[in-house]
């Protein structure tokens, strides 16, 4: 029984960084409907910021710190040189955003070769000094503990930025009906840009926390942005909440299947879960069914 | 858009008229492919002369993992063959041409090794290859350069499958034959582990191990209650690892492909609380790779090719790698690559450029002295060699023991 425990806390961590790559991919497409693959890119580049930042002098907490103000600052920059321009010519819907968006992944990911080679960095932090904790049979890492104590409140804002705030109105506003939006006085291509901003950063965020975890390699770019799309299509494309329930649900399931079945093979069940929500369940968790 | 209705009737001639270009070109380069051939076979029906160098350069095709976390093992070897490339050409050369070295990445996969091995063999035209250092990348070429009867040497190729690969292959690393029983020997009678959980990468290298590990493990007595593996690229190993803990093994024989990954699957082992004895191969034997990770290697054994770097010209190619490099992680795969030029080199010069004649006169070469100290091929162009044991201490590797098969 102690072993299950173990798997669903394990699972938890994973969904808990996976999810707040998932939520800011799914609430950028919602404001803004770009499918934004290179998402993916833009929070492994956070992480080699935040190795950049940690190695030069910059502290735990500057160096992430200023990989989360990086992370959005490159946001805002795809934005800005990919998908306005494109918006410009016709309004920014189904594929041609999503290609631009590979395009972007593409370069992102060679960017990242280009300046920190293909060699796998591991991040020295004093966290590794840290033995872990024995909480009972579970043992807790001091990552794990990091991790979700950064994504419990990240969530909590989201939910409440989106909900009470006049930006979050906006957002949504945005997301329902553009052009009407347009019409109340919103100006909907600085919203895009905020939404861009904003959501980098959270991704950024979960960025730093998989560097810790994981460690660097560029083609992590590709894996994070299959886990985030993968995840926002179960969650329901849009929803916070489909988005937090659908990680947790993936991850379980794999792990599970990891443990009872042959470990290397677990990435099979997450697409199965997500080929069997296509199919059978299109709109996601808590996705609103389309007409 | 709007020119469309225009464009296709001016498109299909000049698809016409490019196509039958295409045509003659290919058709005559056939032709003219063929002449040379024709020509160039008159030469070695000569069998009583030795057949010289064509063109007093030696051209040696070298397949090394160049990117990817394996390019640490490419860099190490071709700095060693760049090393003893100079050291002969400043001493006149082979039979007075110089080497001209073709560097191929041959990524560390088998799909790598075969565009590498391709190019050199149908590009390059090369007919000696130092390489792959990977074993999965040797075995993507030794097909294609066994048809071509092209000669190849492998610093640090290590499959027990390379021991089939044919003729032409000949590698200065011992096969992981003996290695993983090595390991499982030890892991069984020094350690008096009864169980064991192997953590291996989905590799050519790593599988070589889990299984002859395994097949030792088992006929001693021993069981193996955990295998699982990994692929190349995979980031997280909770499931693995927390299979290990499930079962809390005596010993845990964890095979990755590179560093990196040992590392993060060692990281993940240790902060998980797995208290079992750890013991892994050659990759993770690097001086610079412990300092680097002191903290999570501490207390970990490593199985390697035992290697006397304080003897004399072991000592004097460390010494000139030294001068121009940073320490090498591998010393053994540097020394290793270095001795492959010198062993073609000398094969080329005593039997000339055949390399049918080449694979003979390296099968039958007895107690070779090198900067490996002294080796022998066998039948298959396998080398024999002991193995050193050594553990972590402190930052440092420990000798524990030299076992001779």
């Amino acid at each position: 029984m102690d072993i299950y425990l173990q798997i669903a806390w394990n699972s938890l961590t994973i969904a808990a960084l996976i999810a707040m790559m998932a939520a800011s991919f799914t609430l950028i497409y919602s404001v803004t409907r770009v499918v934004h693959v290179a998402h993916g890119g833009v929070v492994l580049a956070s992480g080699y910021f935040f190795y950049f930042g940690w190695t030069h002098g910059f502290g735990f907490v500057g160096a992430a710190a200023l990989a989360v103000i990086l992370a959005a600052i490159l946001g805002v920059a795809i934005n800005a040189l990919v998908y306005e321009p494109l918006r410009r010519r016709r309004p920014l819907t189904g594929t041609a955003g999503m290609l631009a968006s590979v395009a972007a992944l593409i370069v992102i990911q060679n960017l990242l070769l280009a300046v920190w080679s293909s060699h796998t960095i591991v991040l020295h932090t004093p966290l590794e000094r840290v033995a872990s904790w024995a909480v009972g049979p579970l043992v807790v890492t001091p990552v794990s503990v990091l991790i979700l104590s950064v994504a419990i409140p990240v969530f909590v804002f989201c939910a409440l930025l989106m909900r009470f705030t006049k930006v979050g109105r906006a957002m949504r506003a945005v997301s329902d009906h553009e052009e009407m939006a347009e019409v109340v006085g919103i100006n909907s291509k600085r919203i895009r840009m905020m939404s861009f901003a904003f959501f980098s950063a959270i991704g950024g965020l979960a960025g730093v926390l998989a560097a810790l975890f994981y460690n660097l390699q560029p083609p992590y770019a590709v894996g994070f942005a299959v886990d985030a799309f993968s995840t926002a299509i179960v969650g329901g494309i849009g929803s916070l909440g489909g988005t937090v329930v659908a990680a947790i649900f993936i991850n379980t399931l794999t792990n599970l299947g990891g443990f009872w079945m042959t470990a290397g093979i677990k990435t099979l069940f997450a697409f199965v879960v997500v080929f069997l929500f296509l199919l059978l369940r299109p709109q996601g968790i808590f996705g609103k069914k389309r007409r | 858009m709007q020119n469309q209705p225009s464009s296709p009737p001016a498109k299909k001639g000049g698809a016409g008229v490019w196509f039958l270009i295409l045509v003659l070109v290919v058709a005559g380069l056939i032709y003219w492919n063929q002449q040379k051939g024709g020509e160039d076979n008159v030469v070695p029906t000569n069998t009583e002369t030795k057949t010289e160098i064509p063109g007093g350069v030696l051209k040696l095709g070298v397949i090394m993992p160049l990117s990817g976390d394996a390019a640490i093992y490419g860099d190490n070897e071709l700095k060693g063959v760049q090393i003893a490339v100079s050291e002969i050409n400043a001493a006149g050369g082979v039979d007075g041409a110089q080497i001209e070295l073709v560097v191929e990445d041959g990524k560390c996969n088998p799909e790598g090794g075969a565009a590498a091995g391709n190019k050199l063999v149908n590009v390059d035209m090369v007919k000696f290859i130092i390489g792959g250092a990977c074993s999965g990348e040797t075995l993507g070429f030794t097909t294609l350069t066994g048809e071509n009867q092209v000669l190849s040497i492998s610093p640090s190729a290590t499959s027990p499958a390379i021991t089939d690969a044919g003729a032409y292959v000949f590698r200065t690393a011992p096969s992981d034959a003996l290695a993983g029983s090595i390991a499982a020997n030890y892991a069984f009678t020094d350690l008096g582990a009864k169980t064991a959980a192997i953590i291996y990468e989905t590799t050519d290298y790593a599988q070589g191990l889990e299984k002859t590990f395994k097949d030792t493990f088992t006929a001693l007595g021993g069981e193996v209650v955990i295998d699982e593996g990994f692929a190349t690229g995979d980031k997280d190993f909770t499931a693995q690892v927390l299979k290990t803990k499930n079962k809390m093994p005596d010993v845990v024989y964890v095979v990755p492909q590179s560093p990196a990954t040992g590392i993060l699957v060692i990281k993940q082992l240790k902060s998980t609380n797995v208290t079992s004895a750890l013991l892994t191969a050659e990759v993770l034997a690097s001086d610079t790779v412990l300092a680097d990770n002191e903290v999570f290697l501490d207390g970990l054994t490593v199985i390697e090719p035992f290697y006397d770097q304080t003897a004399a010209k072991a000592a004097a190619f460390l010494a000139s790698y030294k001068a121009e490099n940073a320490d090498p992680e591998f010393p053994f795969f540097a020394a290793s690559a270095y001795s492959d030029v010198y062993l073609l080199a000398e094969a080329i010069e005593a039997v000339g450029y055949d390399t049918t004649k080449g694979a003979a006169y390296l099968t039958g070469l007895k107690n070779w002295s090198g900067a490996l100290g002294t080796i022998s091929f066998d039948a298959n162009g396998d080398v024999l060699t002991s193995y050193a044991i050594k553990k972590a201490d402190g930052g440092v590797y420990d000798q524990v023991k030299v076992v001779t098969p």
